[in-house]
């Protein structure tokens, strides 16, 4: 569906928005999307729809109990699809058959094989599709440029480290004898008041799967290579809920790609007190003649005040362009039949390597990840 | 008045004249050094009494005058000077690491044992104030229990280093300190070993199976701790980096070179600009040296520390050989995963 007028604006709609608001709200910064319409599929909890139909006033379009409907009816080109993570594929699929571009919040999927689906999916129907990324952030581009000028020579390893210091319920411990194991969804609807539900779906998952994409993100703009080799540690050190549910809150994930390139992630969500900002975000690069060290909140200011309350960050990233920037690519590449920065395929590979690393964590051994041709 | 004889060749006793006079309870009283006229000058600047060219000299000319000994070699092998200084009744301070091979270390420590001396296994990494505040915060259980320890140490390709790259044994220069520190952080050694390691150089400078510019290593330790250390010797000439964080189960400590920059705006365009970490670490851990002896005790770093680590660097050469994960077993050593 390409657009021949370079000033046409875009139909959005939104299908589920019970995950990140942010999502819709990025693509929506760009002045060349606009909303239609917010849907789901009737069958959801009332919860769901109670989210969504919030959502749906916030940004004044109609809320649909009807994906289908939504669309046809409403003239839709884009989908934005931030569901609970087992319904990505599900409703991006939906999208895909109707021929509409679609912009997908992460994890792609819980599934490795019904990622291979939306893979197909999306090349047969020959539409764009964009998993919601970072890689627009300053210091991510800085780093990209960096990179691209060869003052390190040629890339030997990369490293990111995505701490989150944030909490996520009970801390680890905190269960009494006879208290019951905290239920995943609970957990996650309980989280809603401070948007830190980024797990939000029936099975659980951990910090790996929810945000790994974000840092294996990073490499594979940088290093430009697959990662063909994992092996993995994985823990639950912080917090009840992960406990209870078996998955980690704390992993570290060893990668082996393409050209002999190596690389490492870090990864936690480390509780509130162990950061005095978001968390400690940084990028290094080793290169055959240097290196590089990456902030990525980077830049930032400070703001202190007296009587400042204890959840309000004081460190607030300034110049982040990156929502603006995403749905840009999102439409240049419609527009031009290019591909987005982190196409169907590429978030495919991102989702292969989270499975393979949580293998490995398991097993104990390296994993290959496994790869599409 | 502990009377001290530095054993060192290279660039590694550069460091000595600004640390030895700060010492309290010792004086330096003799050198070792191969080039004499190297030798002279170090004795001149520590105001010691004796030189020679090589420890056996000195125990024969000099042993009356020497109490302990201080090995601080750049690359060769710590154990042969460490084993005639014991046999000679001196207590010993050997830099690490104290041995090539774990089975060299189990004989250095039998004979310092036979021999009734001290035997300091010296981990200069331990006593880098920035590790020290770190491992304070651990102990005192502000940080809960050590979950992830992530350590970058980078390096330019000296001299010494490309010496190293040459000789697959020297591999333990390069990893046995972070090593070490993994060991000492989570109280234990890992459970879990793999490491994968890359040449680095563009000019594919590299020699023998160890010949790696660039390594990191991923270790699993008991309930769940896990580390990741990564070296490279590929930075730009006189150019450092190192940084070191732990996450804790309660908090975390960040060590970290990046935090401790200044910023220099001169002719050749904006620069970045590090403080001197100083020498510090090594008084402190000299001095520690000298007070165990004093009051006859044992060092906070013991033969087995040192030991330890020169087994999980070995393993780590060897995951890297094979490319298979390596896990410890009952009784000491790892086998394949």
């Amino acid at each position: 569906m390409n657009r021949s007028d370079s000033e046409a604006v875009y139909r959005v709609a939104v299908l589920s928005v019970v995950k990140h608001s942010y999502v819709p709200n990025g693509v929506l910064s760009h002045p060349r999307f606009e909303p239609v319409v917010v849907a789901d599929d009737p069958t959801e909890p009332d919860w769901v729809h109670e989210r969504n139909e919030l959502y749906a006033r916030e940004i004044g379009v109609p809320y649909l109990r009807d994906v289908g409907a939504a669309l046809v009816d409403y003239g839709a080109e884009v989908a934005v699809v931030s569901s609970a993570a087992e319904r990505h594929v599900s409703l991006s699929l939906r999208a895909a058959d109707a021929g509409l571009h679609i912009v997908q919040d992460k994890p792609m999927s819980t599934d490795l094989s019904e990622c291979d689906r939306l893979v197909q999916a999306v090349e047969q129907a020959n539409v764009k599709f964009l998993m919601w990324n970072r890689n627009f952030l300053p210091a991510v581009l800085r780093a990209q440029e960096l990179m691209r000028s060869g003052e390190i020579g040629e890339p030997l390893a990369f490293h990111v480290d995505f701490y989150f210091s944030k909490d996520a319920g009970p801390p680890k411990g905190s269960r009494q004898p006879g208290d019951p194991p905290i239920k995943w969804i609970d957990r996650q609807i309980e989280a809603h008041a401070d948007g830190s539900d980024g797990g939000v779906g029936v099975k659980p998952m951990g910090e790996l799967e929810v945000e790994g994409i974000y840092p294996l993100a990073y490499i594979r703009l940088l290093a430009g290579a697959d990662v063909q080799r994992v092996y993995a540690r994985m823990a639950s050190q912080f917090h009840q809920a992960h406990v209870d549910n078996e998955v980690d809150d704390l992993a570290s994930v060893t990668l082996e790609m393409e050209g002999g390139l190596l690389g490492t992630i870090c990864i936690g969500r480390i509780g509130a007190d162990s950061h005095p900002e978001i968390g400690e975000i940084k990028i290094h690069v080793v290169g055959s003649e240097g290196g590089m060290v990456i902030s990525e909140s980077r830049p930032e200011v400070g703001i202190y005040y007296r009587g400042q309350p204890p959840a309000e960050y004081r460190h607030l990233r300034v110049a982040n362009e990156n929502d603006v920037l995403l749905a840009e690519n999102f439409l240049r590449a419609i527009e031009t039949g290019g591909d987005t920065i982190l196409d169907a395929r590429g978030s495919r590979a991102i989702c292969a390597t989270v499975h393979a690393a949580i293998r490995s964590g398991q097993s104990g051994a390296p994993v290959v990840v496994d790869c599409l041709d | 008045m502990i009377r001290i004889a530095l054993v060192g060749c290279g660039s590694a006793l550069d460091s000595f004249p600004s640390v030895v006079w700060r010492l309290k309870n010792a004086t330096v009283s003799a050198v070792v050094h191969p080039n004499p006229e190297i030798g002279r000058g170090v004795v001149e600047s520590v105001n010691a009494l004796h030189t020679a060219e090589s420890l056996e000299e000195l125990l024969h000319s000099w042993g009356d005058s020497v109490d302990a000994v201080v090995i601080h070699s750049a690359i060769d092998d710590h154990a042969v000077p460490a084993r005639l200084a014991v046999r000679a009744g001196k207590h010993v301070l050997v830099e690490a690491p104290l041995a090539d091979s774990t089975a060299s270390a189990d004989d250095l420590i039998e004979s310092a044992r036979e021999a009734d001396v001290m035997l300091m296994a010296g981990q200069h990494s331990r006593f880098l104030p920035e590790h020290i505040e770190v491992k304070h915060a651990l102990d005192a259980g502000k940080l809960g229990d050590p979950s992830l320890l992530r350590i970058h140490r980078w390096e330019p390709p000296t001299g010494e280093a490309r010496q190293a790259h040459r000789d697959d044994s020297m591999f333990l220069h390069r990893i046995v300190r972070e090593m070490d520190l993994a060991n000492w952080m989570f109280g234990t050694v890992p459970d879990r070993v793999y490491a994968v390691a890359h040449p680095g150089h563009a000019d594919g400078e590299h020699v023998g199976k160890m010949a790696f510019g660039y390594f990191q290593a991923h270790l699993g330790f008991p309930d769940g701790g896990m580390a990741i250390l990564d070296y490279c010797s590929t930075m730009p000439a006189r150019s450092t980096y190192h940084s070191l964080s732990l996450i804790g189960s309660r908090g975390a400590a960040y060590a970290d070179d990046h935090r401790n920059i200044h910023l220099l705006y001169g002719r050749g365009g904006p620069q970045v600009v590090c403080s001197s970490a100083g020498t510090m670490h090594l008084v402190s851990q000299l001095q520690h040296f000298v007070d165990v002896i004093h009051e006859n005790r044992q060092s906070e770093i013991t033969g087995a520390d040192a030991r330890a680590a020169i087994m999980v660097a070995e393993t780590v050469a060897l995951s890297i050989d094979t490319g298979h994960a390596q896990r410890l077993v009952d009784g000491g050593g790892y086998e394949p995963v």
